[in-house]
């Protein structure tokens, strides 16, 4: 996701409104911005006992969402977009993956699961799909809820898969 | 070779030996009729039919869901009909421009299906050569099962199927219905091809069907003996394909069907110098496609020197 809360909040206050909707505007601003300081500080917490977890993603995706909330990403399935990975660079990360205990595989939605299933299978780590923008699954209806989502979803796949 | 690598291999390579048994067998089938490429066709049309599977809803998008897999087949028996339809010597038109046209209609209609899904290059390749390595174990089971079933019905009725295969006028003549077993071949066929296509793509599943057995017949006249010189082959070129695509670093699909064009070739050159070692190497091998690949090795021992030319052509006479 390349909008962290940090940015939407800088795009949300540099939109220059018309004369006329400005009070408007500034009032539906004041909201939005306390709305996503509440939010960003529950995904925060979420995130916190979690930092330094170490994912692998399909390509060079989510670097801000990583930084963030304290992700480590440590390689990629398919490092030159759009050309299939090669059988060296898929066992080469099965076995960094096994080195370093990665136990997530995040991928955005529009992706083949079928070699991150694989390396899935080889390692023990789970493959979750993380829309990276509204409208990727019908849960992300707007850019709070897909955050929710995303942050919920690592959470408890985290949890789960003991990542950490 | 590490544990890693181990694990990482033993299902792709049960995969290959699971496609080998089968499509040795089929392929010696579709070789003896003389229609090389209705296995590409039909192939083509079942991947034609993953890549529609994609584009509709129900599906959401998931290639690799069992409603992918039924749509694929409903267009490979679409395909089945039409060939067998076609075939007959009351057709008028010659049944090799009927397969030749649906194979080009059906790539190019995948390639505008495709066009309209993301990771469209990806889903290119794996239509082409598959992606073997990423197949699981619950693939390879549920292939095995359902391979296992129509390998048994085959046997059960392979007297008929060998009648209509190796000699339809006699067939024919002798009262069975030559188009009821023909779509019932072409229907068995489907359903392995389709599944075979969304592991390993159409031209290695080609591969698998048709070099085997060319290559056994260079050797051998009885089914039998053909059939065991097709899964060995298959089996070898399976393994070294996917050896050879590790350390080359290369896509594994694409190396194996390089690995049996190779294997191929040695086969044919070997030939020659087998027979004159004193090896049984039949003469004259029945069906269009063995002729052809024997007039192959003929020609590579006349280019030899004169006294093995001589004493191969004296041979002949």
């Amino acid at each position: 996701m390349r909008i962290t809360p940090g940015g939407a909040l800088v795009w949300a206050k540099g939109s220059a409104p018309g004369p006329n909707d400005r009070s408007y505007f500034e009032q539906r601003l004041a909201g939005f911005v306390t709305r996503l300081d509440e939010a960003e500080k529950r995904w925060l917490a979420i995130m916190a006992p979690f930092k330094g977890t170490k994912v692998v993603t399909y390509h060079r995706s989510f670097p801000n969402f990583a930084e963030r909330f304290g992700l480590d990403i440590v390689g990629d399935v398919e490092p030159r977009p759009g050309i299939p990975p090669t059988p060296q660079h898929t066992l080469d990360l099965i076995r960094e993956m096994k080195r370093l205990n990665v136990k997530l595989v995040l991928i955005e939605p529009y992706f083949d699961s079928k070699t991150p299933n694989a390396i899935g299978r080889a390692t023990g780590a789970e493959v979750l799909v993380l829309p990276p923008s509204v409208g990727g699954v019908k849960e992300a209806g707007d850019y709070l809820a897909l955050f929710d989502y995303d942050v919920n979803l690592l959470a408890s796949a985290i949890k789960k898969t003991g990542a950490h | 070779m590490d544990l890693t690598v181990v694990q990482f291999l033993a299902a792709p390579f049960v995969a290959s030996l699971i496609l080998t048994g089968i499509h040795a067998y089929l392929g010696v089938h579709v070789v003896e009729r003389g229609v090389i490429f209705v296995d590409l066709s039909l192939a083509q049309f079942a991947a034609l039919g993953a890549a529609v599977a994609l584009l509709l809803p129900i599906t959401g998008g998931d290639p690799h869901s069992s409603l992918a897999y039924w749509i694929s087949l409903a267009f490979t028996l679409l395909g089945a009909l039409l060939f067998s339809t076609v075939r007959g010597h009351r057709a008028r038109i010659p049944q090799e421009a009927v397969i030749g046209i649906c194979y080009a209609v059906a790539s190019a209609a995948a390639i505008l299906a495709m066009s309209k899904a993301t990771s469209e290059s990806e889903h290119l390749k794996d239509m082409l050569v598959g992606n073997i390595l990423a197949v699981s174990w619950y693939d390879v089971g549920h292939t095995a099962l359902l391979y296992g079933i129509i390998g048994a019905f085959h046997f059960a009725f392979r007297h008929r199927f060998l009648a209509i295969s190796m000699d339809p006028r006699r067939a024919e003549s002798e009262g069975i219905p030559i188009r009821f077993w023909d779509f019932l071949f072409y229907a068995s066929f489907g359903f392995v091809v389709t599944s075979s296509v969304a592991i390993a793509g159409v031209l290695l599943v080609f591969c698998y069907l048709i070099v085997p057995s060319v290559g056994a017949m260079l050797y051998a006249d009885r089914i039998g003996t053909r059939l065991a010189i097709g899964w060995s082959m298959g089996t070898i070129v399976s393994a070294a394909g996917v050896y050879l695509s590790l350390l080359l670093d290369l896509p594994t699909g694409a190396t194996i069907v390089c690995t049996f064009g190779v294997a191929l070739v040695i086969m044919a050159l070997a030939r020659p110098v087998l027979r004159r070692q004193g090896f049984a190497v039949p003469q004259s091998p029945t069906g269009v496609a063995a002729t052809r690949a024997s007039q192959v090795s003929d020609a590579i021992e006349n280019a030899a020197p004169t006294a093995g030319r001589t004493s191969a052509a004296a041979r002949r006479t």
